[in-house]
């Protein structure tokens, strides 16, 4: 994502351009809704996590700071917002109900399908401070650095993170004959 | 047992994290660790089988309901704020200078001048006003993307005044009624409208608007003097087409404004 792109569609959506609203909606979307989704495992639940977190942006748009960038930005209040979700729903409700119910009839749906689920069911067992390193490396393919400013810890920390996320999510797909042991 | 500083080696190599004498490095100790390589390849399939997850695409009109749930500042051509300063404060002299002439010249010429009686001394850099800026904060919201019908409502607080702002894009007509229910707070007065004001009919506790197209348009909330206690409110809306409910729900403000 270029930077300077960015900045230029946010200086136009502070002047009422509402193209440049469209444009900077459709660059992060899908990016903010699939680190929703693998953060929270319910599609739902992303949709309201990607419309509140354009929300935000926008009513706080002037608190930007430009010498940042805006995708680290947009990505910690996704991940944000996401882990308040997350916290609001352990108060009262358990885990990922509806994931469960398409693996009891694994038979009628395609294997990658099921591949697809287990991995994410795997994915909501973990830690979710580790869970945040896993999505922001391997599913939004960003840096250590970039992981680092997005999480506001230092890139040390996203390394320990990381290795422990990924020895728990190795073992646990292995358990379940997703990965080979 | 793999030693920590190989198992951070691998991990970052994996990543692309390496310089290129840790690359070097780990290249080596591959070369030399069967235990090592192994442990590669687990990482290595791992990252292959998270990598292999499709991105999802957005829910059908997810897009459409955030663009339009998002309110911008009025749009404008042109920003003095993009100008520098030192600019600014020169044009601002030359405006002032040309209006304080402009005056001037009008009061010696004709009897038009002379009845205005202007302190024009006065007036050199006065006829720039300082930009305001509206804050806004959505204290909740209604949205939906039907098939015919999309709309956003939302309660929010503009510059310290809560407003109920409707936008709505219906391609049948709709009728939408609004009941607050509040102790210290009225409806007063429709703000900012790209409807035309008779489809909208307000009393201190209803808003009905009937309608069919785009429309866009905000109702003040304001205290009624005489019971300002409780400023809580909620309002209740429903969306009805031909005759049939298509949507319901209701706003609440719980915070004392």
């Amino acid at each position: 994502m270029s930077m300077d792109r960015d900045i230029a569609l946010l200086n136009d959506c502070k002047r009422g351009d509402r193209k440049a609203l469209d444009s900077l909606v459709r660059r992060y979307e899908r990016p903010v809704y699939n680190a929703g989704y693998r953060m929270l495992g319910n599609p739902d639940e992303a949709a309201d996590v990607t419309q509140t977190v354009f929300l935000k942006v926008f009513e706080n748009i002037d608190q930007f700071n430009p010498n940042y960038k805006f995708f680290s930005w947009i990505y910690r209040i996704t991940i944000n917002e996401s882990l308040t979700r997350l916290k609001r729903r352990n108060k009262t409700e358990p885990l990922a109900e509806d994931l469960e119910s398409p693996l009891r009839s694994s038979e009628a749906i395609m294997e990658s399908e099921r591949i697809s689920k287990e991995i994410q069911a795997v994915l909501l067992t973990i830690q979710e401070d580790h869970r945040a390193v896993i999505v922001l490396r391997h599913f939004s393919e960003l840096s250590y650095r970039e992981i680092g400013e997005i999480l506001e810890i230092s890139e040390k920390t996203v390394k320990s993170r990381l290795f422990s996320a990924r020895k728990q999510l190795k073992e646990r797909l292995q358990q379940n004959g997703i990965l080979s042991a | 047992m793999i030693h920590e500083r190989i198992t951070e080696l691998i991990h970052s190599g994996l990543d692309g994290e390496l310089g290129k004498s840790e690359r070097s490095e780990l290249d080596l100790i591959l070369q030399s660790s069967a235990e090592a390589r192994d442990y590669m390849e687990e990482l290595e399939s791992l990252s292959d089988l998270l990598g292999q997850e499709d991105v999802l695409d957005l829910p059908d009109g997810l897009h459409r309901e955030i663009v339009a749930s998002v309110q911008l500042p009025a749009k404008t051509g042109f920003s003095f704020k993009d100008v520098p300063a030192f600019i600014r404060f020169a044009l601002a002299a030359a405006a002032g200078l040309v209006m304080t002439v402009g005056v001037y010249e009008s009061q010696l010429d004709g009897p038009g001048g002379a009845e205005l009686g202007t302190d024009v001394n006065s007036m050199v850099g006065t006829i720039m006003h300082k930009e305001r800026a509206e804050v806004e904060e959505t204290l909740d919201m209604l949205t939906f993307d039907l098939e015919k019908i999309s709309s956003t409502v939302r309660l929010q607080r503009t510059d310290g005044q809560l407003v109920l702002d409707i936008l709505l894009d219906a391609k049948d007509p709709v009728d939408i009624t609004a009941h607050l229910t509040s102790d210290g707070l009225l409806f007063d007065s429709v703000t900012q409208t790209q409807s035309e004001l008779k489809s909208i009919e307000l009393t201190d506790q209803a808003i009905q608007f009937k309608g069919q197209g785009r429309h866009h348009f905000a109702v003040l909330l304001h205290r009624n003097r005489d019971l300002a206690d409780n400023l809580k409110a909620s309002i209740d809306l429903r969306f009805t087409s031909n005759g049939e409910l298509i949507k319901e729900g209701s706003l609440v403000t719980k915070e004392v404004f």
